[in-house]
């Protein structure tokens, strides 16, 4: 159970440390910004007393004196400076290992660790904090900081407050009070004036009005007892918990008496409500008695209405709060959503086949049912890109130091979602991307300046969904690509021929070949040539293609189209022999026929006209090895692939399947025009086909053809 | 400056406030507004020029507003409820859903709607 806990308490700490590294490079920006002080602190605060309670306690320990830090900063005591961000987001890094900690290399941190916090002493110059009391009592103690203590719920209190008569004789102002205890929590707050006399009596001098004050608040009632402190001798308080800000028990609450007997259909609803409209309050009755003044009522209707709307409205919350469930949970109802997709499509199948209508209705139910469960379970797994941006933000800050270059990181469409699997892949490739643009697209500050443009880069990384796709653009304003040093890189490095007609765009994508690299000197950031093609391995895996356009002296843009998932696709169901292949629906643009006379003219060449473009093609009958006669007429089945048009040549197009991809077991891992595969709803298998792969493949052996 | 002034005319007596009101001044408010109320004519009471208030000055003028109830008069405060007086009565919790206990089936004098 501890272990469960102790899980639950490093994935909080990891979201924490994310926030708080943000939060850090927002304070860089804005030191002053006393919320973005307050959320350091409180991450701080937080690591540190959910770090000792699992028995994390170097975490607790270390981060301790960071906190003591931060409440001084909070005061105003220590300002925040470019010293004190380095040193704090060491920090984070430090507190990371010691959440993940694996036990290597223990020595070497706690070197690290100790100088961290030695750094962070010397911060605390104040004679009362003493350094050596400190570390011991870091782990138990929640207490350093001068706050008076706060529950973790809202409670609501009600407070009856009658100063004395001459109480204004002395100085005290009670609207300064009201607004004090406003600041505590969501007030509300009716002044009684029922002992205010007539003109002929008043002596304006005194005070005649109390007050009844509905407070919502997570201080305890010490905090409220505060606020009078000065006038406590001289009035008269009442303080009352009326809420205690737990869910309220709905067995308490039950249904009016008219309400039961409407709902039994004993009473008519208009009946019930003449009778009610004909009939006076219970409030009215009270005061037309004159057991209570008008006054006594309203205050108790101030406070029944001020504790309805904060029911409601932690009911609101409590009911959309989410909850934190283990990925692989969410892994295995996809799965199982993806079975259920599989044999419903089974369902359709063989309704469609006994032609029975009341079967048929039932598997179109069913299909619907399935078809909302998918989109329901499938935007489950979509998480905003959001949070992996924010980490490319200390990236940037980090690397920009190290190369002595000023760069600012500009991110939009952080909301933008995407399925966690292609997150969770995406991140290595981004970071190689904007390595790439710090490293070898923005210059240093006095070539920028030099060349006309401001000292300070810019990296801009957006995202944005199109369709069932998402972009993710890198952008840099650095100095761009030059087509030839690129054209003469290749020529060097033996990856095209010396006379080679290329276009810009093909040029650029020799980049992405193994082992191509422009830079003249290896640096840790980027430049052995391993990057980019990595990047384009990444994205293909990801089913997604990467396109960049460049300017020498402007800069570059690399935009990558990735799918919404990788859980279940729309694929298109094509036949060769008997075996069923799926495409991947995204990249096909059209099918048409391929007959005889087709291939006849073409004169042994894999080229066909389609709407006046001649499309080369692949005949996958033969790259399969498929035996068994050509069909009289076959399908080419037309894709976009890397900004070129390729035809796939299959026996018959079967039509448009929902694809549940399953991973190929580790034996066929090396069959890399293979993604995966699926199983259809007769319960047979399809390979899905890796187009792009293929392509790739098929143009390898043309050339190989080609030199026998 | 003079912050209370009575202005009569043939059909109404008005009395302006201005400045900033509070227990400082509150003896000499009690004394125009006790001239002000021996008044026949319908009573209009002006509070645009209050620049701030405390609790003596709204005491006064509740008290006023009930003295007023009883002998009968017609008291009301003329034009817009001043967006600085509003926010005075909403701090002071002054501002209220009906009328106080003396009210009875009259509005509350310091009544306003919002503006949506």
């Amino acid at each position: 159970m501890m272990d469960n806990h102790r899980e639950a308490f490093k994935e909080e700490a990891h979201e924490l440390l994310t926030e708080l590294e943000t939060a850090l490079l927002e304070l860089e920006r804005t030191p002053d910004d006393d919320e973005i002080i307050g959320r350091v602190f409180r991450a701080m605060h937080t690591i540190k007393g959910s770090g000792a309670m699992f028995g994390f306690d170097r975490v607790a320990a270390f981060t301790h004196d960071v906190e003591t830090v931060y409440d001084r900063v909070r005061t105003g005591k220590i300002s925040v400076t470019k010293p004190l961000i380095d040193l704090t987001l060491s920090a984070c890094d430090e507190i990371l290992k010691m959440i993940d900690d694996t036990g290597e290399g223990e020595a070497e941190d706690a070197v690290i660790t100790e100088a961290i916090t030695k750094s962070f002493r010397n911060m605390l110059t104040a004679p009362e904090i003493s350094s050596d009391t400190d570390i011991d009592t870091a782990p138990s103690a929640m207490a350093t900081s001068n706050e008076p203590p706060v529950n973790r719920n809202e409670i609501t209190y009600r407070i009856r407050f009658r100063p004395e008569p001459a109480i204004f004789a002395t100085g005290t102002n009670p609207t300064l009070l009201l607004n004090e205890l406003r600041d505590l929590g969501p007030c509300d707050i009716l002044a009684n004036t029922d002992s205010i006399p007539f003109l002929s009596d008043v002596d304006p001098e005194l005070c005649y009005t109390g007050w009844d004050i509905i407070l919502t608040t997570t201080r305890d009632e010490n905090a409220i007892r505060d606020v009078f402190i000065f006038v406590e001798d001289s009035c008269d308080l009442h303080i009352d918990v009326i809420d205690e800000g737990r869910m309220i028990d709905s067995e308490s609450d039950y249904k009016k008496l008219g309400e039961i007997l409407v709902e039994r259909g004993d009473l008519d609803a208009d009946k019930l409500k003449a009778v009610l409209d004909g009939q006076k309050r219970i409030g009215s009755l009270l005061v037309d008695s004159g057991i209570v003044s008008d006054d006594q009522v309203q205050a108790a209707l101030a406070e029944q209405q001020h504790i309805r709307e904060k029911r409601q409205k932690r009911q609101i919350l409590e009911t959309t709060a989410s909850i934190r469930v283990p990925a692989e949970r969410l892994d295995n109802l996809v799965n199982m959503v993806g079975e259920l997709v599989t044999v419903q499509s089974r369902l359709s199948q063989l309704s469609a086949r006994f032609n029975d209508l009341s079967l048929i209705q039932v598997a179109e139910e069913v299909e619907r049912l399935t078809a909302e469960l998918r989109d329901n379970t499938m935007s489950i797994r979509m998480l905003p890109i959001g949070a992996t941006f924010s980490r490319f933000e200390r990236l940037v800050r980090d690397l920009s130091m190290d190369l002595g270059k000023e760069i600012t990181l500009i991110t939009e469409g952080a909301e933008t979602e995407l399925d966690k699997t292609v997150i969770e892949k995406l991140n290595d490739p981004l970071i190689h991307l904007i390595r790439n643009s710090i490293d070898h697209g923005i210059e240093k500050p006095e070539v920028r300046m030099a060349a006309g443009k401001p000292a300070q880069g810019t990296v801009n990384l957006s995202a944005e969904h199109s369709g069932a796709s998402v972009f993710i653009r890198i952008s840099d304003d650095g100095a761009g690509l030059d087509p030839e040093v690129i054209r003469a890189k290749a020529v060097e490095k033996g990856l095209i021929a010396s006379d080679a007609m290329l276009t810009e765009k093909e040029i650029y994508s020799l980049t992405l070949m193994p082992g191509f690299s422009t830079a003249t000197t290896i640096t840790n950031v980027s430049g052995r040539g391993v990057g980019m093609d990595v990047v384009k391995k990444s994205i293909d895996a990801l089913q997604g293609s990467i396109e960049m356009v460049s300017k020498k002296g402007v800069g570059t843009t690399i935009t990558l189209k990735l799918p919404l998932t990788m859980a279940i696709i729309d694929g298109l169901l094509v036949q060769i022999e008997d075996v069923l292949y799926i495409m991947p629906l995204a990249a096909i643009e059209e099918c048409v026929e391929l007959t005889r006379e087709d291939v006849a003219h073409a004169h042994g060449k894999h080229m066909a006209s389609i709407r006046g473009e001649i499309v080369p093609y692949i005949r996958l009958r033969e790259m399969f090895a498929h035996g068994g006669a050509t069909p009289e007429i076959e399908q080419i089945v037309t894709a976009r692939i890397d900004g070129n048009r390729v035809g796939f040549v299959v026996d018959q197009v079967v039509g448009q399947h929902q694809t549940v991809i399953k991973s190929m077991s580790r034996m066929y891992r090396d069959i890399e025009h293979i993604s995966g595969a699926t199983i259809l709803g007769d319960g047979n298998v399809a390979l899905i086909l890796d187009l792009c792969k293929l392509a790739q493949q098929a143009e390898i052996l043309e050339k190989q053809a080609n030199q026998e | 400056m003079n912050p209370f002034e009575i202005i009569e005319s043939p059909d109404q007596i008005h009395l302006q406030v201005s400045g900033d009101i509070s227990v400082q001044n509150a003896q000499a408010c009690l004394e125009i507004l006790r001239v002000f109320q021996r008044s026949e004519k319908p009573l209009l009471l002006d509070l645009n020029g209050v620049t701030s208030a405390d609790i003596s000055f709204l005491q006064l003028i509740c008290s006023l507003h009930r003295t007023c109830l009883k002998a009968g008069q017609n008291l009301t405060i003329s034009g817009n409820m001043p967006d600085t007086l509003k926010t005075i009565l909403e701090t002071a919790g002054y501002r209220r859903p009906k009328a106080c206990s003396q009210g009875g089936d009259n509005p509350c004098l310091w009544s306003w709607r919002d503006e949506s």
